[in-house]
């Protein structure tokens, strides 16, 4: 008895523990969450009212919430285009490559293997440390300083740094895809006498577009959602060039005392990234093979 | 039967898994259940530096020879304004911390019922009038005990200073002269830690503003503005100026590098918090510092940013034994030879009276302080949030090189933009 | 793969190298001068920050091993990745199973559209209710982290596996079935094994996430030093020792040091584990 009623229910069983987890530990929690986004509370206070939109009117009409929107968007937009574009580049290169190539790729690998926060340890040092004296040997005034003092270039050395650690993944993901392209079609391609562009763009880069959606959706999202680099290397300045949605929430919810509006922040993040997730997926499920 | 017996054990797993999680915490305070006679009390310590951290240390093992079924486990985390604040949030306040209790949040904190009210704990009268004065809540009552002060002043090299006969400056004009004379010997007169602008543009707001946090405030409340207040001018010229005198790295330096290079010679002044003088001493034990107020016009004028620093306070939420155990250990602390060995250890000057400061090179700036103008730090008038504004402003100002006017509109914008509506 | 190396042009291989190296470069030289500073004072780090050191001086490993709790920190971090590790193991691919094979059914689609929403939710937002509820039910400790991972990992962890799963062709189950097989044991015996791929991919990738994090230790297992991992206590040292460079870097050598010894010793079957799971995924 008990055994076929096991039988029949394995599936439902199987699926129970996750969510169970999952709607306490995560669901739950986004509910709450957003709940908290149409109150005042204010984090610490022992009573909070429900006040509607309130919060999320506020935020449209608050400059530096629009300010962080587009510093957070130039640093998802660059740090995409950047871990795309040289981990399509890498990507090629080590597949093609013949001797060494289990070394080189456990070298690219290595920055995968370490914490954000160590990473820009590390780095805020070396800008400090080597820059400087790099611009003063070259004369060069926009290298007197370390990068991340300046507020037209600290966005791009944050970025720059994630893109040192990011890069590493969507690299093997790429390499993974390579290796999926059938080799007949590139002898048929060599046959027919199709350039080495010509053989990337029509038969390397359609069998790529399935890892260049997972690449493009994993990238896009840890752009939005980035706050360790930006938090560790700059704390969001100078003059705020660096201060990301990220960085906002955080402080808005365990500094400054504004908990809902701090929350109300993090649910248009969310839409943000839904949307932007959706046509992504949309676009890219046009083309390609799967 | 294979099959369920699989599945069962998986079942089981987990749910062990989730019942030794429930079962058994680990959690400091709660060990206390096997002896009943002992008391564990976790007391969470905000501040990280290491002089700080070991005198507690220090202090919690004498005091646990004489309360032995007493402990107390210091508890020191990364980020700790934010972590405290996320325990308060989640209500799950450690029984004993250290706080800021002249700041707007400590205030909300106490206006929610959260802390213990010490008012008619005798140690409140031997607490040094001064200080015990910024500290009381809305209501009037005492609701921490305040340990140490804290200043930002300006550390100056001695053997700099010898070398070169200067002498220690009483007013703004010859602040700037004597960085005129280190200038011309090619030693960097000041050095900046403009990454971290805030302390800087505190200490050097309330030296060169008199009433300028007050008028801020007001601004705050949605009354009068900044732009055109002839003091304010005064102060964006002064902090300029004042940049023309320091590092070329400035606006990259954070306080910890300005410590470390202060501390290796590379500059005759520094405008420090006191919190700077323990990484100071670890970075060159060898290095002869002293302390001045940053100066304003006249010796009169001259306002030094001095405040209580992290202060000891009770939850109000902990078990009657942790309030009890508490305050056994802030008695202990309140006693004149125990905050004096405290203040020997940790290089921070107590405000126990009945403790005098080991230091004596900054001796003469806790005279100016006792005898003196002192200002409190801005976040005791105006929320934090504001007061980190701020901060970007000023780095704004720096930066892009803009004048003085319009940093005052800046200022005034900020501050509207960010109070509480 | 060697069709396309004998293809590329001469110019093509020069590029590329030259490529690789500036790549190998960039990501080596810091890893250099985090090397050679850690064996230096801050004297002579001062008078040369990118020579070798002059000897080696371990003085900055011995301060950091007498002063922190290093080894249960290792300790920590261990027992707490390789926990969360088993609770992803436990409970991803048999959920990720089960929505593979009845999609058509609505409880399972609704599970799988459920959990995956969960891929667009920034941290931020479950944060802080998340700490109340660890608070609520007495987790702040290394359990309920795991706990905690077990379920954050569910969204990743199905969008990949159940798209593997789908993938796989159904016969050999059905075999299986056909000759008295039951559900639990088609998924122990048959499904387990094929997922393996994309399983070592997912297990590597959650296992680096679990090692490295930062924020849910820091808000989770804040309440005494006993509990605390490696980020939390190279972070600290920022504050503690932030004055003297060499030994923080001598702290975050010392940070990625278990992490890196595992990956020189397993960095083959770590970078073919991802990449074949990646592959078929």
């Amino acid at each position: 008895m008990i055994s076929k009623f096991l039988e029949r229910s394995t599936y439902f069983l199987f699926t129970l523990p996750a969510v169970i987890l999952y709607t306490l530990f995560f669901a739950y929690a986004v509910f709450v969450g957003i709940q908290y986004s149409f109150t005042d509370w204010n984090g610490i206070s022992a009573q909070y009212n429900y006040i509607g939109f309130h919060n999320y009117i506020e935020l449209w009409n608050n400059p530096n919430f629009k300010q962080s929107l587009i510093v957070t968007g130039k640093y998802a937009g660059m740090l995409v285009a950047g871990v795309m574009i040289l981990s399509l580049i890498l990507a090629l290169s080590l597949n093609s490559l013949k001797k060494f190539q289990t070394f080189t790729k456990s070298v690219y690998f290595l920055p995968a293997m370490i914490s954000a926060v160590t990473i820009s340890l590390i780095w805020d040092q070396l800008f400090v440390r080597v820059i400087p004296p790099i611009g003063e040997a070259l004369n060069v005034a926009a290298l007197f300083q370390s990068p991340l003092a300046h507020p037209k270039y600290a966005l791009i050395a944050v970025v720059v740094v994630n893109i040192w650690q990011a890069v590493a993944l969507p690299t093997l993901i790429f390499i993974a895809g390579l290796q999926s392209v059938p080799s007949e079609l590139y002898e048929a391609g060599r046959i027919d006498g199709a350039s080495t562009f010509n053989r990337f763009r029509y038969i390397t880069f359609p069998y790529l577009m399935p890892t260049i959606t997972v690449n493009m959706v994993l990238a896009i999202k840890s752009g939005i959602t980035s706050f360790d680099y930006a938090y560790t290397l700059t704390g969001g300045g100078p003059i705020k060039s660096t201060n990301v949605i990220g960085i906002m929430i955080y402080n808005d919810a365990f500094q400054n005392l504004k908990f809902a509006m701090a929350n109300a922040e993090s649910v248009i993040l969310f839409i943000i990234i839904a949307v932007l997730s959706f046509i992504q997926i949309k676009i890219s499920s046009k083309g390609g093979v799967h | 039967m294979r099959k369920s017996a699989k599945l069962s054990i998986i079942a089981v797993l987990l749910l062990s898994l989730v019942l030794t999680a429930c079962g058994k915490d680990n959690a400091p305070g709660n060990e206390n259940s096997g002896k009943s006679d002992s008391i564990k009390i976790e007391f969470f310590q905000q501040q990280g530096e290491e002089a700080i951290q070991n005198a507690y240390r220090k202090v919690i093992a004498d005091f646990t020879k004489e309360y032995p079924n007493i402990i107390i486990d210091m508890n020191t985390v990364p980020d700790p304004v934010k972590v405290l604040t996320s325990r308060f949030a989640t209500n799950d306040i450690p029984p004993l911390f250290t706080d800021y209790p002249t700041q707007l949040q400590f205030k909300e904190k106490v206006k929610n019922g959260y802390i213990e009210n010490l008012s008619d704990q005798p140690f409140i009268k031997n607490i040094n009038q001064k200080y015990l004065d910024m500290t009381p809540a809305d209501d009037g009552g005492y609701y921490s005990l305040p340990y140490a002060r804290n200043y930002m002043a300006v550390y100056y090299n001695i053997d700099l200073f010898e070398q070169n006969g200067v002498k220690i400056p009483t007013t703004y004009e010859e602040f700037i002269e004597v960085c005129k004379q280190f200038q011309s010997k090619g030693i960097t007169p000041i050095y900046l830690p403009l990454k971290d602008v805030g302390h800087t543009f505190q200490a050097t707001n309330i030296a060169f503003a008199p009433g300028g946090v007050e008028e801020m405030s007001k601004v705050a409340n949605g009354e009068g503005q900044i732009e055109g207040n002839q003091v304010f001018l005064d102060f964006a010229k002064k902090l300029k100026e004042l940049t023309e005198y320091a590092n070329k790295d400035a606006f990259g330096v954070s306080n910890q590098m300005m410590q470390e290079a202060f501390a290796n010679g590379q500059a005759a002044m520094i405008i420090s918090g006191s919190y700077g003088r323990g990484n100071i001493k670890l970075a060159n034990p060898d290095l002869k510092f002293g302390a001045f107020p940053l100066p304003n016009d006249t010796a009169e004028t001259t306002t030094v940013l001095s405040g209580v620093n992290a202060s000891l306070s009770i939850s109000a939420k902990a078990k009657p034994e942790e309030k009890e155990a508490a305050l056994t250990f802030l008695k202990y602390l309140a006693r004149p030879e125990v905050a004096q060995k405290w203040s020997d250890v940790s290089g921070e000057p107590s405000i126990i009276n009945g403790t005098t400061y080991g230091d004596e090179p900054l001796q003469p700036l806790l005279d100016f302080i006792d005898n003196g103008n002192v200002h409190d730090w801005m976040s005791s008038k105006i929320p934090s949030a504001i007061v980190t504004e701020l901060y970007a402003t000023t780095q704004g100002y720096l930066i892009n090189n803009d004048t003085p006017e319009q940093y005052l509109k800046n200022i005034d914008e900020t501050i509207k933009l960010n109070a509480v509506k | 793969m060697n069709f396309t190396i004998r293809q590329e042009g001469l110019g093509w291989r020069i590029i590329r190298n030259i490529i690789l190296l500036i790549g190998i470069i960039i990501i080596l030289g810091p890893m250099y001068l985090v090397i050679v500073n850690s064996f230096k004072s801050l004297e002579e780090a001062g008078r040369g920050f990118f020579s070798l050191p002059q000897s080696l001086n371990f003085s900055n490993y011995t301060e950091l091993l007498s002063k922190g709790n290093y080894w249960r920190y290792v300790w920590n971090t261990t027992f707490i990745t390789v926990g969360s590790i088993i609770m992803v193991l436990l409970i991803n691919p048999t959920v990720s199973y089960a929505i593979a094979r009845n999609r058509h059914k609505k409880y399972y689609n609704f599970v799988y559209v459920y959990i995956l929403l969960g891929l667009f939710v920034p941290f931020q937002v479950i944060m802080l209710p998340l700490t109340k509820i660890m608070t609520n039910l007495n987790l702040l400790n290394p359990y309920g982290l795991i706990l905690l991972y077990g379920a954050l990992s569910l969204t990743r962890g199905v969008f990949l596996l159940v798209n593997y799963i789908q993938a796989m062709p159904t016969e050999i189950e059905e075999a299986a079935r056909i000759d008295g097989c039951s559900t639990f044991q088609i998924y122990h015996s048959i499904i387990l094994r094929l997922t393996m791929p994309m399983l070592v991919t997912l297990v590597i990738m959650d296992a680096l996430w679990f090692w490295n994090d930062f924020m849910l230790p820091l808000l989770i297992l804040n309440k005494a030093k006993e509990f605390w991992t490696l980020p939390l206590f190279q972070y600290n040292f920022k504050t503690e020792y932030s004055f003297n460079y060499t030994m923080a870097f001598t702290s975050y050598l010392m940070a990625m040091l278990p992490i890196i010894v595992i990956y020189a010793a397993g960095q083959k079957h770590i970078i073919a584990g991802l990449t074949e799971g990646a592959i078929k995924g």
